[in-house]
């Protein structure tokens, strides 16, 4: 268990005790603002305009949705008695798409994964919006690697985002057409 | 095993092993192993599983090159025990190095980074030596484990997990130096590593310059009481005065410094490794790194101009994720002074491509995207790049 040790803690920095539900095979609200048409049942952890959905545990894979990130805003939240406050990066409805991929990774490695490389930054539609994609690796800290895929957009200077992620071997590549049909059904709301 | 498991583990092995009789410690001789009912067998047993872990990390850096060199300076330093420390350079962004009593011997990428010469490296090497030879881990495991303070001995291995982003990291370090010393012994350790250097032939004036450096860096930090490197070396004033009084006693004979072979293996790795530097996001310990090394790098102008244009990139890089007032105007300066050494990366352009766009200077962002483009033809972000240009 110790290998998954990493997107536990991911797990725990974004939602804290809260407890799983369950999410049914169709189209489900995320926030308040976008839909995706969930294609399989997955387990879900939520908290304000994040969710968590995994099926077989966030050590093995997930899908993260963020919802209207506003300016200043994280992708995980600061520690208790650590320099997070000051350096964990923060959202800027400035930011270009390239630098938003910049602190998607970034955010990645302040969470203790290692070797994050986000590549394949392209242009692509998040619902109706005009959106982008890109591709994530990285690995545990006992050297497990993973594989991820992002998809986001700016909306009315809010980040909209999902991240796919599993282990590279068999979870990744397990839900990945599960995840590329929930992609193209986004619809903002 | 999870930390606070190793740490178990660590207590039942030595506790176990407790009736081992006392007395003067000696130094370890040269391809010694403790006997296997002893306490020291412990302590190596479960630093044998805590190396097992570092190299399933994926964190060792493998160039054998780099490898090489680190380990041939630790040689010159001390050739009869050169066959029993095992190396590992660890990638990871800070200043740290740590010895394990069974002669595994880590050292950071951040460490390589900032070392300005072979002299400097060279200290910090013999110092961590002299943790090995004089078993420092042992006399301290065997002063504190009858007393209150065993748990003390273990407290930077289990602190070790709120110690920023690289919590999981630290605890390989820590079970790899498994505590921090005492006082006493990190003055031991600098005085040999200290004169061992000397001895070598090394400029003895350079361990005071990088503890200097050091104490910098924590200074402009934006937490120094959580500094990887102080919590575990104490950093106050009066060591680097020390270490200065110990240059002023050395005899007039010409030192060497040597910073070509040491840029000739780091260099490579500078881009990487500036870049972990920065996604720490700790803006005044990386301004006052780039400025140590930018100022050594113009004293001896080895290649200056390569690491130059990488540093004023960064310089850059660190001026825009910053975002203060005037940072923009900051940004663009060092990414254009960048390019202008003729070695930047194909990134600033990139960079000055986002900086223009953001301030409605659309033409001058065409052209910079272009460059980048043209630098860069098989770029992963190319697509993105294309749609901006359609965009402008």
């Amino acid at each position: 268990m110790r290998r998954y040790v990493v997107p536990w803690i991911v797990c725990l920095a974004l939602f804290g005790c809260t407890q799983f539900t369950l999410v049914e095979a169709k189209r489900q609200t995320i926030g308040n603002a976008y839909s995706v048409a969930a294609q399989r049942s997955w387990n879900r952890l939520k908290e304000g305009n994040v969710e968590l959905w995994t099926a077989d545990g966030p050590g093995l894979e997930s899908l993260r949705f963020y919802a209207g990130l506003k300016d200043g805003e994280r992708l995980f939240k600061p520690r208790a008695g650590s320099s997070d406050e000051e350096t964990l990066p923060k959202y800027r409805s400035d930011m270009t798409v390239t630098e938003i991929m910049e602190f998607v990774v970034d955010s990645l490695t302040r969470s203790g994964a290692s070797q994050v490389k986000g590549h394949d930054l392209r242009p692509a539609a998040f619902g109706s919006a005009e959106g982008f994609r890109f591709e994530l690796s990285f690995a545990s800290a006992t050297g497990l690697h993973y594989r991820g895929t992002a998809i986001g957009a700016v909306v009315e200077d809010r980040l909209d985002l999902i991240i796919y992620s599993g282990t590279e071997l068999y979870y990744f590549p397990r839900y990945r057409d599960d995840t590329e049909r929930l992609f193209t059904s986004i619809q903002l709301i | 095993m999870k930390p606070a498991g190793s740490v178990l583990a660590i207590c039942i092995v030595l506790i176990g092993a407790g009736c081992t009789a006392q007395g003067d410690i000696q130094d370890i001789a040269p391809g010694e192993v403790p006997s296997l009912e002893s306490d020291e067998a412990g302590l190596w047993m479960v630093m044998e599983r805590a190396e097992q872990r570092l190299r399933a990390s994926g964190r060792v850096v493998e160039d054998p090159a780099l490898t090489g060199y680190v380990h041939g300076v630790l040689c010159d330093l001390s050739p009869d025990y050169c066959d029993d420390i095992r190396l590992y350079i660890v990638r990871a962004a800070a200043f740290n190095a740590s010895m394990a009593p069974n002669g595994t011997l880590h050292v950071w990428t951040g460490l390589l980074l900032r070392v300005q010469n072979e002299a400097q490296l060279a200290f910090v090497l013999g110092h961590e030596l002299a943790h090995y030879q004089r078993r420092h881990t042992l006399k301290r495991w065997r002063t504190v484990r009858n007393t209150a303070d065993s748990l003390v001995f273990f407290n930077f291995a289990l602190a070790g997990a709120g110690i920023g982003f690289v919590g999981p990291l630290i605890q390989i370090a820590a079970l790899g130096g498994l505590m921090s010393y005492s006082r006493d012994q990190e003055r031991e350790a600098d005085e040999l590593g200290f004169a061992s250097m000397s001895a070598t032939g090394y400029d003895p004036k350079e361990a005071q310059n990088l503890w200097d450096m050091l104490l910098a860096e924590r200074e402009a930090s934006v937490d120094p009481d959580r500094d990887i490197f102080f919590s575990t070396h104490p950093g106050e004033k009066e060591r680097s005065d020390s270490l200065a009084k110990l240059a002023a006693e050395v005899d007039g004979r010409s030192y060497r410094v040597r910073r070509g072979p040491l840029l000739a293996v780091t260099l490579p790795h500078h881009d990487g490794w500036l870049h972990d530097e920065l996604q720490r996001r700790d803006y005044g310990r990386f301004e006052v790194m780039l400025d140590y090394l930018q100022k050594s790098g113009e004293k001896t102008g080895q290649k200056a101009g390569e690491e130059t244009g990488l540093l004023l990139f960064y310089r850059g890089e660190m001026y825009r994720l910053r975002g203060a007032e005037d940072d923009d105007a900051k940004a663009l300066q060092a990414y254009r002074d960048a390019v202008a050494t003729g070695k930047a990366p194909p990134e600033a352009q990139r960079a000055l491509g986002l900086l223009y766009w953001r301030q409605d200077r659309n033409e001058d962002a065409r052209a910079a995207f272009e460059r980048y483009l043209a630098l860069e033809p098989e770029a992963e972000d190319r697509a993105m790049i294309e749609h901006y240009l359609g965009q402008l």
